[in-house]
């Protein structure tokens, strides 16, 4: 299979979008490059024709049927070496020379993604957020902290489904008021059940749901939101200088967990015009999407990895918002530690005070 | 945050520290009293003269007035007019040590108002709290008991009191208190605990799509509020909110009672 560069035209070097100007730059030269532009050139280069690059690959063994499945290999154009990657791999880089290449048969026909949030973060920008995460957490181990080793950091396009729809709803709540008096031998609590019934419609736009199995749905969640006001119509220039999965979880499989949140908005969103009552406790719902539609696009995130005691622990920075999350591992013995203290001082409050009840 | 909840902690134990000085101040300036009156001359001057003795420490223990008497009976009382044991052993602390003032007397009456032997334990003023009705009962039923005057002599019935009330008004604590306190303070440490373990986990998934909105698409084009049914509960209004009850016979308020024998 082929993979595909966007060659500097000054130096032929491999172009990489730069997030800090929002242009492809050539890491070699420093020469900054609209998107357009490079397009087109990269168009007019297309059409001169291309080398021909076959090997004889006979060496080696025959891949076992699995790995045929699931396994790609492209050739790097820049240096030759050879790419390995997965089904689903669409932007990656040349283990050999670094260059930056991207996969352009899976961005063909029906699986070109819809849209793109380009990275306004850079990799600095992340690890400057990765050392203010592990701040001021009082149960991390210092060791964690200290050595603040970061395995790999990966800048990577995420497939994510956005799905598009108006919602209507008829939802029924049993609530209920109280009151209370007193006279000189009772009190008094009077509690008034009401049923309350709400109609009406709203709508979302570009709800996404992630579309790849290899990143955590909780992970990429928790990363939101993105502002979707400032994404642009999808260009594999983008792609150039970070990494790319194509979606393998499909729209149709998407489709519960979107409903799964637009129900869950609209029944609180609903919840809130109930006002002026002590409980209220949804007793029937019935949300009716329509108008529903779905773009693919792909969202910014950056990835870092680290290990600790042998557990892999992995991060992800929002790569428009820089919004940053990750769990951190539990200091055990500092958290029983300082438990016993807590228990120890607490309780003597609470010892003391029953004593001090005693003298007042 | 560490230091946040250990200076919480450390001002919780302040204010309290703080709160109860006015009372010991208070405390330090008052002179309490002990006497023993034997009316009905029951005990012979050796024996009155220890139980001053023992009337004296419950008197320091307890810093609160310690009157101890015993009587014939209710005659010859100018200061009770109600002519009933309660009214004579309470008027008669009043006329020893002023009403409602911190204090115990316990009255031993041969003959009360149907003729029984009985005898009678109260607390005053802050007496009342410390010293409740039920321990006012179990220092009573203990000295009957197990120290009954036809069998050991009223010396040993009038100390074994003495020392019950040194057990019971100084601040004190069931043995369960203490394990009980750690229990609670065990949870509260769990609570701040999982506090700071909530800093560690920043990954969940998302509620719902509230950020997703389409700004201005909401609308409400039914809205109804039906009333079903009500329902009233009513419990009852507690009496009285100390640890001990108070209760007179007309001058200052007391805890305790009396047991015929």
């Amino acid at each position: 299979m082929a993979v595909h560069e966007y060659k500097c035209p000054c130096c032929s070097g491999a172009l990489a979008f730069d997030s800090t100007v929002q242009k492809l730059k050539c890491p070699f030269c420093d020469t900054e490059f609209e998107v357009e532009a490079v397009k087109a050139y990269d168009e007019d280069l297309q059409n001169e024709g291309t080398d021909n690059l076959d090997w004889n690959t006979d060496a080696g063994t025959q891949w076992t049927e699995d790995e045929a499945t699931g396994l790609r290999s492209y050739i790097c154009q820049s240096c030759g070496g050879e790419i390995v990657g997965d089904q689903y791999t669409a932007a990656t880089e040349c283990p050999f020379c670094g260059n930056h290449a991207i996969i352009m048969q899976q961005f063909s026909g029906a699986l070109k993604p819809d849209y793109v949030i380009p990275f306004k973060l850079n990799k600095e920008a992340a690890k400057a957020e990765y050392v203010k995460h592990l701040k001021g957490k009082f149960l991390l181990p210092k060791v964690f902290k200290d050595e603040n080793h970061i395995d790999e950091i990966k800048g990577i396009y995420v497939p994510f489904w956005l799905f598009d729809s108006n919602a209507d709803a008829d939802i029924r709540f049993r609530a209920t008021r109280t009151r209370t008096w007193s006279d000189s031998n009772y009190n008094y609590v009077q509690t008034s059940y009401f049923s309350v019934y709400r109609a009406g419609y709203i709508a979302y736009d570009h709800v996404p749901v992630d579309g790849s199995t290899r990143m955590p749905d909780d992970l990429m969640e928790s990363v939101e939101p993105y502002n979707f006001a400032e994404a642009v119509d999808f260009q594999t220039a983008y792609l150039s200088g970070y990494f790319a999965d194509k979606y393998d979880v499909s729209a149709e499989d998407s489709i519960g967990r979107a409903n799964e949140r637009i129900k869950t908005s609209t029944e609180d969103a609903f919840r809130e015009t109930v006002k002026g009552y002590v409980t209220v406790t949804p007793e029937y719902s019935s949300v009716r999407l329509h108008d529903g539609k779905t773009k693919y696009a792909f969202y910014p995130v950056w990835l870092l990895n680290t290990t600790y005691k042998g557990e892999k622990f992995t991060f992800a920075m929002n790569g428009q918002t820089g919004k940053f999350v990750g769990n951190l591992p539990t200091d055990k013995g500092k958290f029983w530690k300082f438990a016993a203290l807590f228990t120890v001082i607490a309780g003597a409050v609470i010892y003391g005070g029953m004593w001090l009840a005693q003298l007042l | 945050m560490i230091k946040r909840f250990t200076a919480i902690l450390f001002a919780l134990v302040l204010i309290l520290s703080v709160a109860t000085l006015p009372a010991y101040a208070a405390g330090e300036e008052v002179v309490y009293s002990y006497r023993f009156d034997d009316n009905a001359d029951l005990l012979t001057d050796a024996e009155e003269q220890a139980l001053n003795e023992t009337l004296y420490d419950v008197c320091a223990a307890c810093s609160c007035n310690v009157v101890f008497f015993t009587a014939n009976d209710l005659n010859g009382a100018n200061f009770s007019h109600l002519n009933t044991a309660q009214d004579y052993t309470q008027r008669y602390y009043e006329t020893c040590c002023g009403v409602n003032t911190d204090g115990v007397v316990c009255g031993l009456i041969l003959h009360d108002e149907d003729g029984d032997r009985q005898v009678l334990l109260y607390g005053s003023g802050k007496c009342v709290k410390q010293l409740s009705d039920s321990e006012s009962e179990d220092i009573r039923n203990n000295a009957i008991s197990n120290h009954n005057p036809d069998r050991n002599g009223y010396y040993d019935f009038l100390n074994s009191i003495a020392l019950g009330v040194k057990g019971a008004v100084p601040p004190h604590l069931k043995w369960y208190m203490l394990p009980l306190a750690l229990i609670i303070g065990f949870v509260i440490a769990l609570l701040i605990m999982a506090i700071f373990k909530k800093q560690l986990k920043t990954v969940q998934m998302e509620r719902g799509a509230v950020n997703y909105v389409r700004p201005g698409s909401m609308n409400v084009t039914a809205a109804r509020d039906t009333y079903l049914y009500s329902t009233v509960s009513r419990t009852a209004r507690p009496k009285n909110n100390s640890s001990g009850s108070s209760h007179s016979s007309g001058g200052g308020s007391y805890s305790g009672g009396g047991s015929k024998f």
